[in-house]
């Protein structure tokens, strides 16, 4: 079993309430303000805003005040977060991510992928004694044949990056 | 030790100086050989309206002069000012151009904010590519017949006929604005969404008077007698539609059509503008391209470089008066 | 021309050699593209649209029929597998479907759905043969007050769609609503909460919304955890790659529910084949004698929805065809088709154009078995996919989520829309709030938004245009006859609950 901590479901719940309660006020006040309701022959642009703020507020205050914990509810009183060496191996694939995104546009979608899929790979293998060759070989791989087959066949416009003129 | 920082030095100098000659002659060659890549055609709007065909047979056409790839790029949304300011946007290398209307490059400027261009000083004007007129039809069975029976009834009853237009401020609202203007009269506008085809429907149902828009989509219940066209909005008979009243032939003649134009970002090399003009004009005054326009009843108007500038700028004074017209009568 | 005469000319029209190829290469790229996440029917027509025009324009339009019912159906089997819908059409397939994957069921389950897209295919195409010059005009007859009563009423009825607490599904649904007024809005063009940032003046589109809230979400949990993982199947056996005798028995009334449902969607404008899917669901929990399993992993669950899609998919040729008018993007995309190559799309084409016509509802036959023929083999070759070992099939799903997400409108801000909606996605997961109707809200609101302000400018004002004609009339009363029928099915089970608690003490 892999190494979790647990939380309780109903305060969560509630504080997920509280912030979609704060949106719904925020969104219904920005609404009001910069947009305009219009008139009856001519309805404007925050109308259904507003009413969309009043829903929103309605559903948030109905998550707060759940009750929980009664013989027939049918939510689980706890959930669970990784901790330990499976949230930072998380954590990581998310960085790794996020910066694929971040470099896609710079050096182009091929290279970028093929360093996220290594990246992510090494991240996520079990194999203490995994080969970053071999891993890297997939990767080239797949960043390879997936540039051949939407970018040069299917025509689908990715990211080139500084590289571009160089490549193929 | 000396010699190993003398090498290194000669190194350093020799790769600089590489990298410069490298530098400038990928310059000079990127200005001499355009284009040696794929070029990027944008569109400002969703596949299927009545600027799709014209483009891509434009890019077909480009594609066989310039021997390379051109590839049609849809970037709609906001009233086709996004994928006009990517283009207006983009690096000038001649690898991206793009498709603009004269409601994206004239109109759209004067009522938003914050748009990456004013006037046409602002982007490169390269060639027109068409006009394409609005047209007013209604449905078969309407007590209108002609232009004059539908002006009578919205004369003498303000705010009573209602015309389906695309979309709030689009081309066939503001000509119909135009109308108003010109006629003293309050033909209301109901704006749809959705290219055209629910203002198309709304007139079929019954649920407006008429409809205000272009032909390439109306055709087809146009045909099947389904609608009736009382009014092209142009000075001359209109080819696609030879039975429908030119405005031109009443008094409320001062009206305009949707322009097609292909436009750069300022600043591309000499040697790049002159040549997609070239080829532009070559394109645009073909025959191949002549009878694409006629025959899908958009109307060849071909104007090159500072020629279409100048027509742009006059819609800018047009609009603004038709705006003003529409402030007042708020 | 009679319809059966009308069927057998386009058969000789479909079945030359060109044509049957453009009908394969289309329902097999099809297949390819709905597959991957993010890559839906959408793009897969608009990518291949600059083909067809090489085409001669009845063989471009078979292929773009093609590939437009080869990813619908392509769309879910991700979303079996992996709980990674590959389109919007496929969100509810995932919330059975991944369950009986999970239970080892996955070959049976995709199975049922290849011969469900095939049978509402099928059925679907013989309406459109039968009836379509009279169904043409039901289009006509729906104006703003009607899709406001079908697209409000749909968001109130499909409000509970995937089960669970009524507070759980209602925070989604708003926030859906809340993400669909982002940007520049369809009737004034007013720019809404975009906070200065241009790309949010497009809104918030859907796709990476849904690859994030289900398929990045789903990879986080395997990533966080292991022993998730290592519960897949190692190998499935032949014999699990079919349907029992039950599953096939519970599956045939679905299938028709799913075709009858679907087939209405398709003749009125709108994005039929989504909603279909989704209301074919709600319906099957309304009336299916296993309703309980529902969400579950039933296989009821999955077979309405699939049949409805495609047969929505189809049906949306009649207004397509009979009134040129386009209504979504792939009709769009395929009156360009036919504008470029000079065929002016309308009331006429069935007379102007028969080839063309006759040829389309052809190669939809045609389509169809193609696809069943296509798919029912490869169905081995999915389910081993799931064999692939995680560390290699994660990063390797998580870029094509990307590239497919970025394809939709050439977008990198997309794409962390995506990483966003797949935090949400994750953290939703874990408390227990639902997701699909967070995907019901994005879609109908700002449908209901237009159609509401619509008919205020239609009616000038005059806010009994909802309730005056008989079609949004109907409409409305349909809705509170479900609402009560629920209510009461509801309060049925708590007083049985009860009961037997009583009569156990």
């Amino acid at each position: 079993m892999t190494p979790t901590q647990s939380f309780g479901l109903p305060p969560a719940r509630r504080f997920v309430g509280l912030l979609a309660l704060l949106l719904a006020a925020g969104y219904g006040v920005d609404a009001w303000q910069t947009l305009s309701v219009g008139r009856w022959h001519k309805p404007g642009a925050a109308i259904f805003p507003i009413a969309v703020a009043i829903l929103l507020a309605i559903s948030a205050v109905s998550v707060l005040l759940e009750k929980h914990g009664g013989a027939d509810d049918p939510m689980p009183a706890t959930f669970s977060l990784p901790e330990g060496a499976d949230l930072r191996r998380l954590l990581k694939v998310l960085a790794a991510f996020a910066i694929y995104f971040v470099a896609m546009p710079l050096i182009g979608n091929m290279i970028a992928s093929a360093l996220f899929l290594l990246a992510s790979m090494w991240l996520l293998s079990d194999d203490p004694k995994r080969s970053v060759a071999r891993l890297a070989i997939y990767a080239i791989v797949i960043a390879l044949s997936f540039e051949v087959f939407f970018v040069r066949l299917l025509k689908v416009q990715l990211p080139g990056g500084v590289f571009k003129q160089w490549l193929f | 030790m000396r010699f190993q920082s003398n090498l290194r030095r000669a190194a350093w100098a020799g790769f600089v100086l590489l990298a410069a000659v490298a530098g400038l002659s990928q310059s000079a060659r990127a200005a001499d050989e355009w284009p040696t890549r794929d070029i990027t055609f944008y569109v400002p709007y969703a596949p299927g309206g009545s600027t799709d065909p014209i483009s891509r047979k434009y890019a077909e056409l480009l594609e066989k002069q310039l021997k390379v790839k051109v590839i049609v790029e849809n970037k709609p949304g906001a009233s086709a000012t996004i994928g006009t300011g990517a283009v207006i946007r983009a690096t000038p290398d001649g690898y991206t151009i793009g498709l603009g209307s004269s409601s994206s490059l004239a109109y759209q400027p004067l009522e938003m904010k914050g748009l990456a261009w004013k006037s046409a000083n602002d982007y490169q004007s390269i060639a027109k590519l068409s006009d394409l007129p609005v047209i007013l039809a209604v449905p078969a069975d309407a007590r209108w017949k002609t232009l004059d029976d539908f002006i009578a009834e919205a004369k003498a009853n303000p705010r009573k006929l209602k015309v389906s237009v695309s979309g709030l401020r689009s081309i066939n609202d503001i000509v119909i604005q135009q109308l108003n203007k010109l006629a003293g009269l309050r033909i209301v506008t109901v704006p749809f969404t959705g290219g055209g085809g629910e203002a198309t429907l709304a007139a079929l149902g019954g649920r407006v008077d008429g409809s205000s828009g272009f032909a390439p989509g109306m055709k087809g219940q146009i045909d099947a007698g389904k609608l009736r066209v009382l009014a092209v909005f142009q000075q001359g008979k209109y080819d696609l539609l030879p039975d429908a009243k030119p405005i031109g032939e009443t008094p409320w003649k001062d009206t305009f059509p949707v322009g097609y134009y292909v436009i750069a970002p300022n600043g591309l090399p000499k040697a790049i503008l002159e040549k997609l003009t070239a080829v532009s004009k070559t394109i645009v005054e073909s025959d191949e391209f002549k009878s694409f326009l006629k025959a899908n009843g958009y109307t060849s108007d071909p104007k090159i470089g500072d020629d279409m500038k100048q027509e742009l700028a006059g819609y800018d004074a047009k609009f603004r008066d038709v705006i003003k017209f529409l402030d007042d009568d708020k | 021309m009679n319809s059966l005469q009308g069927l057998l000319y386009g058969l000789q029209i479909a079945a030359t050699p060109t044509n049957l190829l453009a009908a394969f290469v289309g329902a097999f790229a099809g297949t390819a593209i709905g597959v991957l996440p993010g890559l839906g029917p959408v793009a897969g027509v608009a990518l291949i649209l600059p083909l067809t025009f090489s085409l001669d324009p009845t063989a471009g339009l078979i292929m773009m029929a093609g590939i437009f019912y080869g990813s619908m159906y392509g769309g879910s089997t991700t979303a079996i597998l992996l709980n990674i819908p590959g389109e919007s059409a496929s969100v509810v397939t995932a919330i059975d479907g991944y369950q009986l994957a999970k239970k080892g069921r996955a070959g049976a389950t995709l199975t049922i759905v290849a011969v469900g897209s095939f049978v509402g295919g099928t059925l679907a195409v013989v309406g459109v043969m039968m009836f379509s010059s009279s169904l043409a005009n039901l289009a006509i007859l729906f104006g703003p007050a009607e899709f406001f009563a079908l697209t409000a009423g749909g968001l109130i009825v499909m409000s509970r769609i995937s089960g669970g607490t009524l507070a759980s599904a209602l925070l989604p649904m708003t926030l859906g609503l809340m993400l669909g007024t982002i940007g520049q809005e369809a009737v004034t063009g007013e720019t809404r909460f975009t906070f200065g940032i241009p790309d949010l003046a497009e809104g918030v589109s859907l796709v990476p919304v849904v690859v994030g809230l289900y398929g990045f979400a789903e990879l986080m949990l395997l990533v966080e955890d292991r022993a998730h993982a290592a519960n897949r199947p190692e190998s499935v056996k032949m014999r699990d790659l079919l349907p029992t005798r039950t599953e096939w028995k519970r599956a045939v009334p679905s299938w028709l529910r799913g075709t009858f449902l679907g087939f209405l969607f398709g003749l009125v404008p709108g994005p039929a084949a989504t909603l279909a899917s989704f209301a074919a669901y709600r319906l099957e929990k309304a009336t299916s004698k296993y309703a309980d399993e529902i969400g579950t992993g039933a296989i009821e669950g999955v077979a309405g929805p699939e049949a409805a899609n495609n047969s929505a998919a189809t049906a949306s040729l009649v207004p397509l065809l009979a009134l040129g008018i386009p209504f979504t993007p792939i009709a769009a995309l395929m009156i360009s088709a036919m504008l470029v190559q000079g065929i002016q799309p309308g009331p006429l084409l069935i007379t102007q154009h028969p080839e063309i016509f006759w040829g389309l509802i052809a190669s939809a036959y045609i389509g169809n078995v193609m696809l069943l023929a296509l798919n029912i083999p490869m169905v081995g070759v999915w389910v081993s996919l799931l064999r692939i070992p995680h560390y290699l099939f994660i990063p390797l799903l998580l870029v094509l989520s990307v590239i497919g997400t970025y394809s939709v409108r050439n977008s990198i801000f997309d794409v962390w829309v995506l990483l966003a909606a797949g935090i949400v996605g994750y953290a939703f997961n874990k408390l227990k709030f639902q997701l699909a109707p967070l995907v019901v809200g994005l879609i109908l609101g700002p449908n209901i938004e237009k159609h509401f302000r619509e008919a205020l400018f239609l009616s000038d004002g005059d806010p009994w245009i909802y309730v005056q004609s008989p079609i949004a009339v109907t409409v409305w009363l349909l809705v509170a006859a479900i609402l009560i029928a629920g209510f009461i099915a509801r309060r049925r089970a708590a007083f049985a609950d009860a009961m037997a608690q009583e009569s156990s003490l």
